[in-house]
């Protein structure tokens, strides 16, 4: 069991924060109480949001939200990808404690990021060129002058 | 499995239900479409004879155009590779969003119908038939609607070519339900009518399955 | 022996080798069998001297619908092994088909309006005809329409599959329905019901188009691949 974060936030425009939240848990078949749940808003200080409609947010609010999913979840493995884009300095370490105690608790967690994190025991490869990969995409191509 | 084919279909109304401005906005649609209709009729008496047309070619365009909301929203907030990503299998996925359209297209036309009635003064022998094809047709309709949208879903340019390639599928479909006989001289068509539709839509529901599965794996590559 | 020409670099070398024999036979059996068409045979009794656009006309509609089936073959085949001469093939294939399908149902018509009097009946054969110049169309537009050159083949191929289905209908349509088009002449090859003066400049045309089709796509599939491969060059020089 995991949770994966896309790029884009998955969220829908008319529906509000809450909405949102529990359309998604019921979706992956879990329940949580009421007041968890508003203690768990309350991380990333969206519980006065909670009623808004996500299309008035501003972006940085709504990478809030889709990483609040993380916490309501009880999963092992988090995957994520980029999930520091347009948020604030505060937000971003609060996202780092997140992981931390993650991590501590037994899980895992893979990411994909432009931002250096510096968690201790963390593994990290870094992707310079991309020419091998997006030439992959167009097709061998370039390989077929090698077969004579 | 089927624990969570239900709970996809749920997730489906219960988005769909929020966004009632899309039932609206089709059914205004569908009125003013026909209104525009009637009015590029000469003789008014040719809109009774017309009415099978009229109603349906409306309703394809409008199934059309509504298709995009069922999926080019979800691929565009990366609702759609997430629900791949949970687990739920592609068939699972396009049949979820048919049932849902097909209810959000099944409210309004019944509340429509009675308009469709005094519009084009048609007998309730008329109307019966019109219902019941309705009832038959609207789901390969739909399932045809859901691939079209889904091959347009990564062009942002042209959203015409979406018509382009997906309306000669609609040519059985209109065939059969406005029964247009006279068209290839068969005399046994009207009788087997209803039949034919719901071969059509057993045709239509393995192969849309089938194709929309191979496109929304090519969409996430 | 597919697998081993399906390395494009050696496919384009067979190209440059077969492409020029073709053409050439294609000319020589062009000019034999118009001919036929024109002197060495006879007036039709009911039709007059109208039926020699059958000459044309029918290899025209046998070659729309076998290069139809030769795009369905090649897609199903790079959907199953994701193959890029498949996709070239069925890429470079639909213009052509395009072409046949357009020229069938002009011929057609034209044949249509002394013998049946008028250009254009609704009925089911023309109608299936129509709607595959339309899905040739669309494939033609799905082919040109994506940035990405492997995702448009890919869309193409799944519509092309699609499009099967309208195959057999028009195959069979002047028998599933009465039509004013008349049943195939030539199911059978033991008894045709056509007579033999007939058949041979037919069979000629036929075998002259083939060839004129095979020299077409041959060249067509070339430019494709020279095509891909100035890309990826220009590519490679865009990001080193």
């Amino acid at each position: 069991m995991f949770t994966y974060l896309p790029h884009k936030d998955s969220l829908k425009d008319y529906l509000t924060v809450e909405e949102n939240l529990l359309n998604w848990l019921e979706l992956i078949g879990s329940k949580i109480q009421k007041e968890k749940f508003f203690n768990h808003l309350k991380f990333f200080k969206l519980n006065d949001l909670r009623n808004n409609l996500i299309g008035n947010l501003s972006q940085g609010q709504r990478k809030k939200v889709s990483l609040t999913k993380l916490l309501l979840t009880k999963c092992n493995l988090w995957i994520l990808d980029e999930p520091f884009n347009s948020l604030d300095v505060d937000s971003i370490k609060k996202t780092k404690k997140m992981i931390c105690s993650h991590k501590a608790n037994g899980g895992s967690v893979i990411l994909a990021s432009h931002i250096n994190l510096n968690i201790e025991g963390s593994k990290r490869m870094f992707i310079k060129s991309p020419k091998q990969k997006i030439s992959n995409k167009i097709a061998n191509f370039d390989t077929w002058d090698n077969i004579k | 499995m089927n624990l969570d084919f239900f709970k996809l279909v749920k997730r489906e109304i219960k988005i769909m239900l929020k966004n009632f401005s899309i039932i609206y906005s089709f059914s205004t649609f569908f009125v003013v479409a026909s209104l525009i209709f009637v009015f590029s009729v000469n003789d008014i008496s040719y809109v009774k004879v017309f009415y099978k047309s009229i109603v349906w070619i409306v309703l394809i365009f409008s199934i059309m155009l509504v298709s995009e909301n069922f999926l080019n929203e979800d691929f565009n907030d990366g609702s759609l590779k997430e629900l791949q990503f949970l687990g739920f299998s592609e068939e699972s996925i396009m049949v979820s969003k048919s049932i849902a359209m097909w209810i959000m297209i099944m409210i309004p036309m019944l509340f429509l119908m009675p308009l469709v009635f005094i519009f084009f003064q048609i007998t309730l022998y008329e109307l019966k038939g019109l219902v019941i094809n309705l009832f038959l047709a609207t789901p390969s309709l739909t399932l045809i609607s859901i691939l079209s949208s889904l091959f347009s879903v990564q062009l942002k340019r042209n959203k015409i070519i979406q018509f382009v390639i997906i309306l000669p599928f609609f040519i059985p479909m209109i065939i059969f339900t406005t029964s247009t006989g006279t068209l290839f001289e068969s005399h046994n068509l009207k009788e087997n009518q209803f039949l034919i539709l719901i071969g059509i839509f057993f045709i239509t529901l393995p192969v849309c399955l089938i194709a929309g599965r191979l496109i929304m794996r090519e969409i996430n590559k | 022996m597919i697998f081993s020409l399906a390395n494009p670099l050696r496919f384009q070398r067979l190209i440059e080798k077969i492409e020029p024999i073709t053409l050439n036979i294609a000319i020589i059996l062009l000019l034999i069998g118009l001919f036929f068409c024109f002197f060495g045979s006879p007036p039709d009794y009911l039709q007059g001297e109208t039926v020699r656009i059958m000459y044309i006309h029918v290899p025209c509609a046998w070659f729309s619908l076998m290069i139809y089936s030769i795009i369905a073959l090649c897609s199903i085949f790079s959907i199953v092994f994701k193959h890029t001469l498949a996709d070239l093939i069925s890429r470079s294939c639909a213009p052509i088909g395009a072409c046949f399908t357009l020229a069938t149902l002009l011929s057609g018509s034209i044949w249509g309006k002394p013998t049946w009097g008028t250009w254009w009946v609704w009925d089911a054969r023309l109608t299936s005809e129509l709607v595959l110049l339309v899905i040739y169309l669309g494939l033609i537009i799905i082919n040109n329409a994506y940035e990405d050159k492997s995702k448009a083949d890919r869309y193409s191929s799944i519509l092309a599959i699609i499009g099967i289905i309208n195959l057999p209908i028009i195959k069979w349509s002047v028998d599933w329905w009465s039509t004013l088009h008349q049943p195939a002449s030539i199911s059978k090859f033991s008894s045709p019901s056509i007579d033999s003066s007939m058949l041979l400049p037919l069979f000629i045309m036929t075998f002259s188009f083939l060839f004129f089709f095979i020299s077409i796509l041959l060249v067509r599939v070339r430019g494709e691949i020279i095509q891909r491969k100035i890309e990826v060059i220009r590519f490679n020089r865009m990001v080193s």
